[in-house]
């Protein structure tokens, strides 16, 4: 009786609720409407993979700086289909071999044939084809950033730079000027020197990338930007074709970019500190990311 | 060489989020719409497509970053406005559109935009017999390093009549200067309408 009870009232729960909810059957004209949003997206680029070698030139002034020795060695790689992204970073005093020099740090190769030589000695470690070369020097760095706004680095230790100058702190960090250019100079405080300064640099260019999204929809925010880029930049591409590869460049998610430190030990040639880097998992990480841009297994 | 396609991923990012607020926008306007359900009894009016006015270009250089004479101003805003007519005439107002629907796109940009045809073009307005432009804007930013226009972003408000429906294409259109004039090489769009 008590359960029959119960399942009358649950009835007429049911009826009630319909009874509210479904509307009657004249045709009404809402004010609101649902509306079906549709993106589609997508910049013109020969390749879906483009790989640039991106360096910073040690040029103090006087000096070119495609004829000195470079203090940033970071290969980036870009997959304009998926969006992703790995940044490759190479210890400038890395020991290998230089066609036609013969063995010798890495950034050597820029001094002894600028940025054709760096391209292909540094794309051999790896077994990937460079397809561009970018370089700029500490002062066009520091404009560059500057006129972005400057960028927040993600540090991931406590350091401060040779000078003292700056401090940076376990964590986000906004860097502007040359407390961003210092960011990826500085090593001496740095436990693992070369490698970590390394890293800090990737970390830069995430940042960069970051923030130009972040930006790219205000209205000449871009276009300023590669205004920028042209003045400081040595590029044997004329203004167009840097403007489509850049345009294309920043569709790639700055989240899904990874970045990656070339392992290795030190080790003494002639009595000089070197770095002996790892060519075997080189290599390893060459084969990861050559097709794809993704780094899969860490490195 | 092989072409590149739309970066599928980060648009199906953008549909998961877009279908996320579908959700939520759905969730409000069944609530909306009960609360709305007592009255109504109004007859569906829709605006004939045929009283709607054809709308011309409006196209403004909102920023220059170089320098850029009044004359090349000039210039550039005429050639900007020729290629992003012909995309809309060809592309969005034609039905069915045209078989080239893309020849002011850059070759590269052409075939890119074939895999977006449904969204690019009319062919996503099923069966419309007749397509007005409502509004036709366009403000550029133009990088012009040498006092010479090497590339430019109309960001771009297209509205649209589709037999009586407001459709609403906004979003940006990359430009670059070719040999056959201004082209573009690429868009990153957005589509509204009522379905």
């Amino acid at each position: 009786m008590k359960g029959r009870i119960f399942r009358r009232l649950a009835l007429f729960g049911v009826l009630a609720a319909t009874l509210i909810v479904v509307p009657n059957a004249s045709v009404r004209q809402f004010d609101t409407a649902l509306v079906k949003i549709d993106y589609a997206q997508g910049v013109d680029h020969p390749k879906n993979i483009i790989w640039v070698l991106a360096m910073g030139s040690d040029a103090r002034p006087g000096e070119t700086i495609t004829r000195t020795r470079a203090d940033a060695i970071q290969l980036v790689g870009i997959n304009l289909k998926t969006g992703t992204g790995v940044i490759l970073g190479t210890p400038r005093d890395s020991w290998v071999s230089i066609d036609g020099v013969g063995s010798n740090r890495v950034n050597a190769a820029l001094y002894y044939g600028g940025p054709q030589l760096m391209a292909k000695t540094v794309g051999q470690i790896y077994g990937i084809d460079v397809d561009y070369a970018l370089i700029t020097g500490f002062g066009g760095f520091e404009r560059m950033v500057k006129t972005i706004g400057g960028v927040v680095v993600d540090s991931d230790m406590d350091f401060s730079d040779d000078n003292l100058a700056f401090r940076y702190h376990k964590g986000k960090n906004y860097v502007n000027g040359t407390k961003a250019l210092n960011f990826g100079r500085m090593r001496h405080y740095l436990p693992r020197g070369d490698f970590d300064r390394s890293a800090h640099q990737g970390e830069l260019i995430k940042a960069i990338a970051r923030k130009v999204k972040q930006k790219q929809d205000v209205p000449g925010f871009f276009e300023a930007g590669m205004l920028s880029a042209l003045t400081e930049l040595r590029t044997d591409l004329n203004p167009a074709e840097l403007y489509r590869i850049a345009q294309a460049a920043i569709t790639v998610n700055p989240a899904k970019i990874k970045d990656c430190v070339l392992p290795g030990g030190i080790g003494d040639i002639g009595g000089a500190s070197v770095v002996i880097p790892n060519l075997t998992e080189a290599k390893r990480i060459g084969n990861d990311v050559r097709t794809d841009a993704k780094l899969d297994s860490g490195c | 060489m092989s072409s590149s396609t739309a970066p599928t991923g980060l648009r199906a990012r953008r549909h998961r989020v877009v279908a996320r607020h579908a959700v939520s926008v759905l969730a409000l306007a069944t609530a909306l719409g009960v609360l709305a359900g007592c009255g109504g009894g109004d007859d569906d009016k829709k605006p004939a497509a045929e009283g709607s006015e054809a709308a011309t270009w409006q196209i403004k250089i909102t920023d220059v970053a170089g320098r850029l004479p009044n004359a090349a101003r000039t210039k550039l805003a005429d050639q900007a406005e020729t290629t992003l007519q012909a995309y809309v005439a060809d592309a969005l107002v034609a039905s069915p559109p045209a078989a080239d629907a893309f020849a002011a796109f850059t070759k590269g940009g052409a075939k890119q935009a074939e895999g977006d045809r449904a969204l690019l073009t009319s062919e996503g307005f099923t069966g419309a017999d007749q397509i007005v432009p409502t509004k036709l804007t366009a403000d550029l930013s133009v990088l012009a390093p040498h006092a010479k226009p090497a590339g430019a972003t109309a960001r771009v408000d297209i509205g649209l009549d589709v037999d009586g429906k407001p459709v609403t294409v906004a979003g940006k259109l990359l430009l670059t200067p070719t040999a056959a004039g201004w082209k573009i090489f690429g868009y990153d769009l957005q589509r509204e309408g009522v379905n």
